[in-house]
C-alpha cells in the first residue's frame, strides 16, 4: 500500500491530507508535527481575545478527532532530523526523544514559516505568536501585566501586527505600533489607505511611530523600554514582535534539495528531487512565497489530485484576504509584482485602491463600504494572473 | 433553522442570522445560497465545503 508523509500539520499538510482522502480511501497517510497535532486556524490567533476564546477554544479538532476522521496517523511533539533521499526514509524524534526511521513512498514538506527574531532581548515579555502554544504564552504574559502597565508594542505593522493592535485596543489595551514604513501594511496598501487605518484607531489607546526602528530593548523587570532610532523611548508591559515570516527550509535544504528564499517546487509543487513536494508558506512556487491561508487550500487541493497519480498544476486564482480591525473594514489582495502604481477611487473612508502593473490590474485594497465591492474588483482580474 | 460552518475558518452560517454583507437577508436558506458562495471570513472555502453543525 502505498505510503504519503506529510512533514507539518498546520493549515496545509492537514488541508492536503483530507482532500487526500477525499480522493482515495485507501492509501496510508502519515502527518508528523512538532506540536500537538490538534488542528486551529492561524489566522484567528491575532482576533481571539475580541472573539472571546481562550487558547484551548481555539482548538477545532483533536488529533485523536482528526486521526479516526480521516483515517490518518498523526505522529505528534516529534522533531524530523534528517532525509534519505534515495532511500526513501526520514529520520526523527520522537516525543521522548528517540530516534526512529519512517519510510515514504511520496514525501511532502510543509513545515511553514518562523517569525523573524530581531534578538533585540531575552525577555519573555517580549513574543512572536506563529503557533497555538506561542499564543498559550501570550495569554499568560496578558494577564500578568501589572494593571498600571497595559501598554503593549508592537514591532511590525504587517497583518498580523496591525490585527493584534486592533484585537488588543478594542479589549482595554494600549498599544504603542512601531515599523519602519512610512504607514502601516505599507507593502500592501497605498499611503492614504495606511493613514485612514491608522486614524479609524482611537488616538488614545495607539500610538503609531513610523518610519522608525527600535535600536534597543531594555528589561527592568516589570517594565520594557524600547529606544527607538528617532531618539523617542517607550515602555511597555510587553512587546510583540511581528516583523515577518521565514520560510523553514533548512531540513529541505539539508537534504540537499533546492532552496532559494523557499523550497523551490515547479507547477506540480515537486522540488528538484522526485518524490518529493513542498507545499504551503516553506514553499516556492513560481519563484513567489505566498504565505496567506488560500494559495495553501489551492495547493493541497491540486497536489493531492497529483498525488493520487492525476497531475495537476497548481493555480493560484486571485482571492481577498480579509484585514480583521474593529475599527474599519478592510478588504487586501496583495499584488505579486512590485513596480506597480496605486489609482485610487472612492470618498472619505471607502476607498478603493487598484495596483496596476504593465497596464493590468495586478492587486487591490478595498477600504470602508469599499469591502463590498471585492466580487467586483476581483472580476476585474485578467484571468489566472496571480 | 439551520447553520453550516465553514471548515477551514469556522465561520459560521446561520439562517436567521443571514450575511448582510454578502448580499443574503436575514432567514436566507441554505438551499438559496449559490454554490460558488465563498466563506466570508476567509474566501477560501465555498459552499460545497461547509459543514452543517449538529445542534447539541
Amino acid at each position: 500500500m502505498k505510503h504519503i508523509v506529510i512533514v507539518g500539520s498546520g493549515h496545509a499538510g492537514l488541508t492536503l491530507s483530507r482532500e487526500l482522502r477525499l480522493l482515495n480511501k485507501d492509501i496510508a497517510i502519515t502527518l508528523l508535527s512538532r506540536d500537538s497535532g490538534d488542528m486551529y486556524y492561524k489566522p484567528n490567533l491575532s482576533k481571539a481575545i475580541s472573539m472571546k476564546k481562550s487558547p484551548a477554544d481555539l482548538v477545532m479538532k483533536r488529533k485523536s478527532v482528526l486521526e479516526q476522521e480521516q483515517n490518518i496517523n498523526i505522529l505528534s511533539e516529534v522533531k524530523v532530523t534528517g532525509i534519505e533521499k534515495e532511500a526513501k526514509c526520514l529520520f526523527y524524534l520522537d516525543s521522548d526523544g528517540v530516534e526512529r526511521e519512517l519510510d515514504y513512498d511520496q514525501l511532502v514538506l510543509a513545515t511553514g514559516a518562523s517569525p523573524v527574531d530581531l534578538k533585540l532581548t531575552n525577555s519573555e515579555r517580549c513574543i512572536s505568536v506563529n503557533s497555538l502554544s506561542d499564543y498559550e504564552k501570550f495569554r499568560e504574559q496578558l494577564e500578568q501585566l501589572d494593571p498600571k502597565e497595559k501598554r503593549i508594542a508592537i514591532i511590525g505593522a504587517g497583518f498580523v501586527g496591525v490585527e493584534f493592535a486592533s484585537d488588543l485596543c478594542s479589549n482595554g489595551y494600549e498599544v504603542d505600533v512601531i515599523d519602519a514604513g512610512d504607514w502601516p501594511l505599507n507593502q500592501a496598501l497605498p499611503k492614504e489607505l495606511g493613514n485612514k487605518v491608522m486614524a479609524a484607531f482611537p488616538s488614545d489607546k495607539a500610538k503609531w511611530h513610523m518610519g522608525c526602528k527600535v535600536s534597543s530593548v531594555e528589561d527592568e523587570g516589570e517594565v520594557l523600554t524600547l529606544n527607538l532610532n528617532n531618539g523617542t523611548s517607550i515602555t511597555a508591559g510587553m512587546i510583540i514582535s511581528s516583523v515577518g515570516l521565514s520560510p523553514n527550509v533548512e531540513l529541505a535544504r539539508a537534504a540537499g534539495l533546492e532552496v532559494s528564499r523557499g523550497i523551490v517546487t515547479d507547477e506540480y509543487l515537486r522540488t528538484n528531487y522526485a518524490n518529493i513536494y513542498a507545499l504551503g508558506d516553506c514553499a516556492e512556487t513560481f519563484n513567489i512565497v505566498r504565505p496567506f491561508i488560500g494559495p495553501a487550500t489551492q495547493s493541497a487541493k491540486c497536489l493531492a489530485k497529483t498525488l493520487i497519480g492525476e497531475e495537476t498544476a497548481v493555480e493560484f486564482i486571485r482571492q481577498a484576504v480579509q484585514v480583521k480591525l474593529s475599527y474599519i473594514p478592510l478588504l487586501i489582495c496583495p499584488a505579486s509584482e512590485p513596480g506597480g502604481d496605486w489609482n485610487i477611487d472612492g470618498e472619505q473612508i471607502n476607498l478603493i485602491a487598484r495596483y496596476i502593473s504593465a497596464s493590468r490590474l495586478n492587486g487591490f485594497s478595498l477600504l470602508g463600504e469599499a469591502v463590498t465591492q471585492k466580487i467586483q474588483l476581483l472580476k476585474e482580474f485578467p484571468l489566472n494572473t496571480a | 433553522m439551520a447553520q453550516y460552518q465553514c471548515p477551514d475558518c469556522g465561520y459560521i452560517y446561520d439562517e436567521d442570522k443571514g450575511a448582510e454583507h454578502e448580499g443574503y437577508p436575514s432567514g436566507t436558506k441554505w438551499k438559496d445560497i449559490p454554490e460558488d458562495f465563498p466563506c466570508p471570513d476567509c474566501f477560501v472555502r465555498e459552499k460545497p465545503d461547509f459543514e452543517e453543525v449538529k445542534l447539541k
